[in-house]
């Protein structure tokens, strides 16, 4: 019997994982249809914010060289992929409400579904990145195949963020107010603009707490100094966001019944 | 007949937030016993806000109980809700996988199934088009097609159905009563005593988050 309960609960992700994976490729193609150009802005959408960022930082503003416009590009390219992506799964359930009410569903399917439809076109938008930043000179080699482990460990943990953003907002509505604020403050402390060199080096250590920067610096290494990320803090990132991406994971699941009633009240 | 759903002893209340702290309490059910068996054909009667919505919604696992118990012994239950994850922008295929699959099919199964959906909708070619672009009638008949598509042992209908013209409803009567026939339980809410003797074999009467047996 015992055994029996573990397949059906393996099953049962499996075909959430799936549901939530189909969710996302037609939420995909849904957003395709309403533009004319449809999938073609997955690529010219960052390309324009790329050029956008060069134009501002490189051109007008002659910021630090090409190499601070690359160091620009990694950073904003990243943190966009996450902040956007922790607010689109931030109002994922209450948006599902006509859904939620009508099916007995796996409420993580909600942020799951947004949160791998951005994962999609961050594949584009690091493709468009990879082509930029080979073009100013920055050509990772070999290295390109750590690549897809930073992604992955960024990936993770926009399924923790997202999923515990997700699961608190029913419960306190105005976390769509405070979580814009705080993602904010986030981009300010995760070097997305600084360089490690301006922080106090007292201070510095703490960097190596902020998982965003951990992962902003890894993929800095690779794609633009061509080095090794330092692999004992990226570990370590990883480690901590797959857990973390459980328990938020988990959080949504203890409450799955829950929610039906939260957003009617 | 084999047990497929028990609810034993269940509340459920609402809170209606009233200041920033200060909510009051809305009790919807208060104390509901029902068993539901296999091949029944059950009807509840009550008024509008009476609060069957939420009964079936109990019934079909989307709520849980405040206190109480609700105990599906691997009944596939289906609560008969059209258009089910509908999106305008995605034609009538797109949208049929994605309703089935939502309602609990695997992508392969919804797939085997689409031409039997798309003959029973009767929309033709217009399944090609973006849902948007379809009447209210249309949208409901797709969405009817996908939910008597799916695999159930116990059918949850929130009011009869009338769905389309004329001919459409008798056709979605005529699968309703097959669906029954081959065994698959009923359960049906209204406020209207009449549907509830046409479609049903007993009638409970639902009052005051209460269940008791009909006049």
């Amino acid at each position: 019997m015992r055994h029996s309960l573990i397949t059906l609960k393996k099953g049962s992700i499996a075909n959430d994982l799936r549901l939530a994976w189909f969710r996302a490729v037609m939420g995909a193609k849904s957003e395709s249809k309403s533009t004319r150009l449809g999938y073609l802005w997955w690529l010219i959408d960052p390309a324009m914010h790329l050029l956008v960022y060069y134009l501002a930082f490189g051109v007008l503003l002659n910021q630090g060289g090409d190499d601070y416009v690359a160091y620009l590009m990694v950073g904003i390219v990243h943190w966009l992929w996450f902040s956007k992506s922790v607010m689109n799964s931030c109002g994922s359930i209450v948006g599902g409400y006509g859904l939620i009410l009508q099916l007995p569903l796996n409420i993580c399917i909600f942020p799951l579904a947004e949160i791998l439809q951005d994962a999609m076109k961050q594949v584009m938008v690091g493709l468009v990145l990879i082509l930029t930043l080979w073009a100013f000179g920055h050509s990772p080699g070999v290295l390109l195949i750590v690549y897809p482990v930073i992604f992955f460990i960024q990936l993770l943990l926009i399924v923790s963020v997202g999923c515990f953003v997700a699961a608190l907002t029913p419960f306190f509505p105005d976390l769509r107010v405070i979580v814009p604020t705080f993602l904010q403050l986030g981009m300010f402390v995760s070097g997305v603009f600084f360089t490690r060199d301006i922080v106090p080096e007292y201070l510095q250590w703490a960097l190596n707490f902020n998982p965003v920067y951990v992962l902003l610096e890894s993929a800095r290494e690779v794609l633009i100094r061509g080095s090794q990320p330092d692999w004992l803090l990226l570990g370590g990132v990883g480690a901590v966001v797959l857990l973390t991406a459980t328990m938020a994971l988990g959080l949504l699941s203890h409450f799955n019944q829950r929610y039906a009633i939260l957003i009617q009240e | 007949m084999p047990l497929l759903i028990r609810l034993s002893d269940v509340h459920l209340s609402f809170r209606l937030r009233r200041s920033l702290f200060g909510f009051t309490e809305h009790k919807v059910i208060d104390g509901v016993n029902l068993d539901i068996h296999a091949g029944q054909r059950l009807g509840i009667l009550g008024r509008n806000g009476a609060g069957k919505s939420t009964l079936l919604r109990l019934v079909a696992g989307i709520y849980r109980p405040d206190q109480g118990c609700v105990t599906n012994f691997g009944a596939r239950v289906l609560m008969l809700s059209l258009q089910a994850g509908f999106d305008p922008r995605l034609n009538g295929w797109d949208n049929a996988a994605l309703s089935g699959m939502l309602m609990g099919l695997s992508k392969r199964k919804v797939v085997d199934r689409l031409d039997e959906i798309h003959e029973f909708c009767e929309l033709g070619d217009q399944m090609n088009d973006p849902l948007g672009t379809y009447s209210s009638g249309m949208r409901a008949r797709l969405g009817f097609a996908v939910a008597l598509s799916m695999d159930v042992d116990l059918l949850l209908i929130d009011e009869v159905l009338s769905v389309g013209d004329q001919d459409f409803q008798e056709k979605c009567h005529d699968a309703v009563r097959k669906k029954i026939d081959q065994g698959c339980a009923l359960v049906l809410v209204s406020h209207s005593p009449e549907n509830l003797d046409r479609w049903t074999d007993s009638v409970l009467q639902f009052e005051d988050g209460r269940i008791y047996i009909a006049d």
